[in-house]
């Protein structure tokens, strides 16, 4: 093989270099600031402007043990991956004005996690999926672009033995639901949940 | 049994000094004497002694 050759090779190759490159680097940023998917203090682990559908490409599901502030104020348009705060012992501003957030996928909750102002000025979340049962007031009124299957997941996870506690949701909501059902779903649905005050704000 | 149903009047909010709506339907361990109406002067006053709280807390 002549030198003009071997240089043409290894032209030819530089992209597929290039591309190995950007891997490692990847794995070696997710896989440090994600502990290789294991569980991780999520305290404003994304929170912030600078966090945008550009750099947040978390490499693994979200396992962590304290989820304050986690998303806070960031511009990212969906959390793509799985969000699991079962093992967090606090819970507040999760979501707090992530104001560009369109998507939450899946967030597995259990009986005990509190919600202390995660959705609050959330005005573009559509779709959210819960996983578990949520045992404690929720307040997601901000975002009036809830779909039939958002509301349907965040109802039915609503527990059906705890007392006292309130489910916050937006005004849109009865509306939303049975225009993608029939009239009356919605009040079908929610009188399974009499243990709960439904508040709409 | 049949809710019970709590409706804002126009330009007011329910509160509990915890939950801002413009309609509440009752829990069965809920009771309309734990709401009171407030205006939406008063709820604007509210939201801004939260929002320096917030501030204060970041």
């Amino acid at each position: 093989m002549t030198t003009a050759e071997k240089l043409t090779k290894i032209a030819e190759r530089m992209p597929e270099v290039y591309k190995a490159g950007q891997k490692s680097e990847y794995d070696r940023f997710w896989d440090n600031y994600q502990n290789n998917g294991g569980i991780v203090n999520g305290t404003y682990m994304f929170a912030g402007y600078g966090w945008n559908d550009d750099n947040y490409n978390p490499k693994y599901p979200i396992k962590i043990n304290s989820c304050t502030g986690l998303f806070r104020f960031c511009k990212i348009t969906s959390t793509k991956v799985e969000i699991d705060v079962t093992s967090s012992s606090d819970g507040t501003y999760l979501f707090h004005y992530a104001d560009a957030l369109i998507v939450i996928p899946k967030i597995i909750v259990n009986e005990g996690t509190t919600y202390g102002n995660w959705f609050e000025n959330c005005t573009a979340l559509e779709e959210i999926r819960f996983e578990g049962t949520i045992g404690k007031s929720l307040d997601i009124h901000w975002s009036t672009g809830l779909s039939m299957l958002s509301l349907a997941s965040i109802v039915g996870a609503l527990s059906k033995t705890v007392t006292g506690q309130t489910i916050t949701l937006p005004t849109t909501a009865r509306a939303t639901y049975d225009n993608a059902t029939i009239s009356g779903a919605w009040d079908n649905l929610v009188s399974q949940y009499t243990n709960w005050t439904f508040a709409y704000a | 049994m049949d809710r019970i149903v709590l409706t804002a009047s126009e330009g007011m909010l329910l509160t509990n000094g915890e939950i801002y709506a413009t309609r509440l339907e009752l829990g069965d361990w809920d009771s309309p004497d734990n709401y009171r109406e407030i205006t939406m002067e008063e709820y604007n006053a509210i939201l801004q002694r939260e929002e320096d709280r917030e501030i204060y807390d970041m």
